[in-house]
């Protein structure tokens, strides 16, 4: 299954190969000497401390950069930077009514049109009928005088919402030399008209999930033939043919890199098949067991990754290039957890114990559900944890529920457990409620015994069944019975998912193939309220699990038991 | 900054309006629960905007004129209660409220709410801000004045300046 063929022939997209053959611009002086020192820092420093400046608002100092925004408001860039409102790849942003332009190092230093403007701002088909330069280009003098009070080359004065900075000489060289370079060349995966996409699948996943994920994605091609290819076209014919967007269309390929063994031996294998060839994005992906170990790779090589399939996503408040469906199991425990608390919490006296395995799963269901109960109470759990080959017996659910005091069992095991969990002697009056997880049960939830579903509490991160059917088709002879998780067909849906995201991202491109535009034309996609899987998947900058909620559920009687909402759609 | 120039000077547009606000529960960046209706039956006067954590352009200007606000008000600074609400509650949750002030150096007097979806949207609805998409929204200030017992509405970014006129006239019969 390495590399299997390209999936796709011939598929999607405009593409800017001009910018392909951009080298960095080396400092010219007037008498036309080339030096490589910019304010005395070589390329390679001077682009660091410029990036600095751009996205933390640091000057080469170390103070924070000052400006004046609206006209009156002294703002210094700890509070906000440049790359606030233009985003990391300075080709701005669009939010309710305020348009934020590029500034990458192709857009500033070329004229620009009335008619790009109309097709940057609403992607109007008619703006070959606009004439005359909106905008000329600027130079690294005209620049400066934008940057330090708001002038455009023209001579007129810059929106107000465009703060004004008061760079120093030496602050500004190295600035314009930084914007001159933003973005100014294409991301590796874009060579020759080919859009280089892969995924990846691990050792431990079956050959059945792998094609349930594999299938919609080897239909990208007719997806985008029948839908959003064909908007593209109309776009592209309409569009002025000198203008770098909307230009021709490209290739695209999908490898499959299938990783063995360990998660610790990966990072050798994603490196190797990365050189043998480099892709713009990782798409989708499944694997078993965490996703750190590639979540870290995608960071360091600053390879997008969008929406892999996995319960153990790698949890950051500011990693930026892996793009998840949802936080996981941490979600749902957080959520078990949130949900205690916030229907007032357990009463005095009552005790609370966690029983959990000493491997990542278990490990991960615990630290979520600790967190968000330790933020928020004094209440203490009595954690037990199980070595990996520990059995569950009843002697020791029987030496749990000795006290005399009323019990609240926390129970992060999985379907091999389940028997174990059966047996759990629920007629025993001071076990009150069990907490447990879809996730990590699997297809054995339904299969627990009347007497544990009257105390079982469950976490379930999907839409409820009742609800789901308005949006998927009801399996064959299912009718007249309810659904279950299987049902949902889970990995198949998310892959469909995948696949419409990113064809609209690429869409969204407009043509210019960078990889930081890739994630932010994702982070302004519109909430999606319609999809089958989830209630709604909500986007935003730099916000990287789209579904960020759970229920609470209890199950009813029978063979194909009916779902039960005991909760809103819990926020951990 | 490409330099696509806006107006000289951007004016806003200032209405003035009687909203019923919805007895609704939302929770601040102390994930204490505050009853809305009550909270905004104060006695001084109240700058209220609907912003969120991750937005890139408009809530980022509106949070520095809070901020600069406040600092030019000075030791008045308790007389006026600055609000903002969020309307991405999914995402920002009381931690994410406390880390943005923090960012903003918020002083006393500058509280960030959150809540349910629902609870978000019946609040949008009732001071006609509603939008579907967060990344659709635009520019809006709500100044209430006890005395008038009135909103003013402002669409549209303002300089602090501005706002200080506003708070003047809230304090006017």
């Amino acid at each position: 299954m390495n590399n299997i063929k390209p999936l796709i022939p011939a598929v999607i997209v405009s593409i800017v190969l001009l910018l392909m053959s951009q080298a960095i611009p080396t400092k010219s002086f007037a008498d036309g000497t080339a030096l490589n020192l910019i304010a005395g820092l070589s390329t390679e420093e001077a682009l660091r401390v410029g990036e600095r400046m751009y996205r933390e608002g640091v000057l080469s100092s170390g103070e924070a950069m000052q400006a004046i925004v609206q006209g009156d408001i002294p703002v210094d860039s700890r509070m906000f930077s440049c790359m606030s409102c233009h985003l990391r790849s300075g080709l701005g942003s669009l939010e309710g009514q305020v348009v934020t332009y590029p500034i990458d190092g192709i857009t500033l230093f070329k004229p620009i049109t009335n008619a790009w403007n109309m097709r940057w701002v609403s992607g109007s088909r008619y703006s070959k009928a606009a004439t005359g330069i909106l905008r000329s280009a600027y130079n690294d003098e005209t620049l400066a005088a934008a940057i330090r009070g708001g002038v455009n080359p023209d001579g007129k004065a810059l929106n107000y919402t465009m703060p004004r900075y008061p760079l120093n000489d030496r602050d500004m060289e190295i600035m314009v030399f930084y914007l001159r370079n933003l973005s100014a060349r294409p991301s590796p995966g874009v060579v020759d008209g080919d859009m280089r996409f892969a995924t990846i699948v691990t050792e431990g996943v079956s050959r059945e999930d792998i094609d349930a994920m594999l299938t919609p994605l080897k239909t990208m091609a007719g997806v985008s033939k029948s839908g959003n290819l064909s908007k593209m076209a109309r776009l592209a014919q309409a569009s002025d043919p000198d203008d770098l967007m909307n230009k021709g269309y490209v290739k695209a390929s999908l490898d499959v890199w299938e990783l063995q063994g360990s998660e610790d031996s990966w990072r050798s294998q994603l490196e190797s098949y990365y050189k043998k060839g480099p892709v713009f994005a990782l798409i989708g992906g499944i694997t078993k067991g965490s996703w750190s170990q590639i979540h870290k790779f995608c960071e360091e090589r600053k390879l997008p990754c969008i929406l892999p399939i996995t319960d153990l996503p790698e949890i950051s408040d500011s990693d930026w290039y892996t793009v998840y469906f949802s936080k996981g199991i941490y979600q749902e425990t957080g959520a078990a957890a949130r949900y205690l608390l916030g229907s007032g919490g357990i009463a005095e006296g009552v005790q609370i114990i966690e029983i959990y395995r000493d491997n990542e799963m278990g490990r991960a269901a615990a630290k979520s559900f600790d967190e968000a109960w330790e933020g928020a109470s004094d209440q203490k759990i009595q954690k037990v944890v199980l070595s990996q080959d520990e059995p569950v017996t009843d002697n020791l659910w029987k030496k749990l529920l000795v006290s005399n005091k009323d019990t609240v069992i926390v129970a992060w095991l999985g379907e091999k457990d389940a028997a174990s969990i059966k047996s759990l002697p629920a007629s025993d009056s001071k076990l009150k409620m069990i907490f447990m997880s879809s996730t990590l049960l699997g297809r054995e939830m339904y299969a627990l015994p009347d007497k544990i579903r009257k105390l079982a509490y469950i976490t379930y991160p999907y839409r409820l069944p009742e609800d789901i059917v308005r949006y998927q088709p009801l399996p064959a002879g299912s009718a007249g019975r309810n659904m279950t998780l299987a049902d949902y067909k889970v990995i198949r849906n998310k892959a469909n998912f995948n696949l419409m995201l990113l064809t609209k991202s690429i869409f969204m491109l407009k043509g210019y193939y960078l990889r930081d535009r890739f994630l932010e034309v994702t982070d302004m996609m519109k909430d999606e309220l319609m999809v089958p899987l989830y209630p709604r998947l909500s986007f935003g900058p730099g916000q990287r699990y789209l579904s960020k909620g759970c229920y609470i559920v209890q199950l009813g009687e029978g063979p194909q038991p009916k779902v039960i909402s005991k909760s809103d759609w819990v926020i951990p | 900054m490409s330099g696509i120039c806006g107006p000289d000077r951007p004016e806003y547009k200032r209405t003035v309006h009687n909203y019923i606000i919805p007895d609704v529960t939302l929770v601040n960046q102390d994930n204490k629960k505050v009853q809305l209706r009550s909270f905004l039956k104060q006695d001084k006067v109240i700058v209220l905007d609907f912003i969120f954590g991750t937005c890139t352009t408009i809530c980022p200007v509106l949070s520095a004129s809070y901020v600069n606000f406040q600092n030019k008000m000075g030791n008045e600074a308790g007389k006026v209660q600055l609000l903002s609400i969020s309307i991405d509650p999914e995402h920002d949750s009381p931690k994410v409220l406390k880390t943005y002030l923090t960012r903003y150096r918020a002083k006393p007097g500058w509280d960030f709410l959150t809540g349910s979806k629902e609870n978000i949207e019946r609040v949008m609805n009732a001071f006609n801000a509603y939008v579907s998409d967060k990344m659709q929204h635009y520019p809006l200030t709500f100044v209430y004045s006890p005395v008038q017992d009135r909103w003013f509405r402002i669409d549209g970014l303002v300089a602090t300046s501005e706002l200080m006129d506003e708070y003047q006239k809230a304090l006017k019969r």
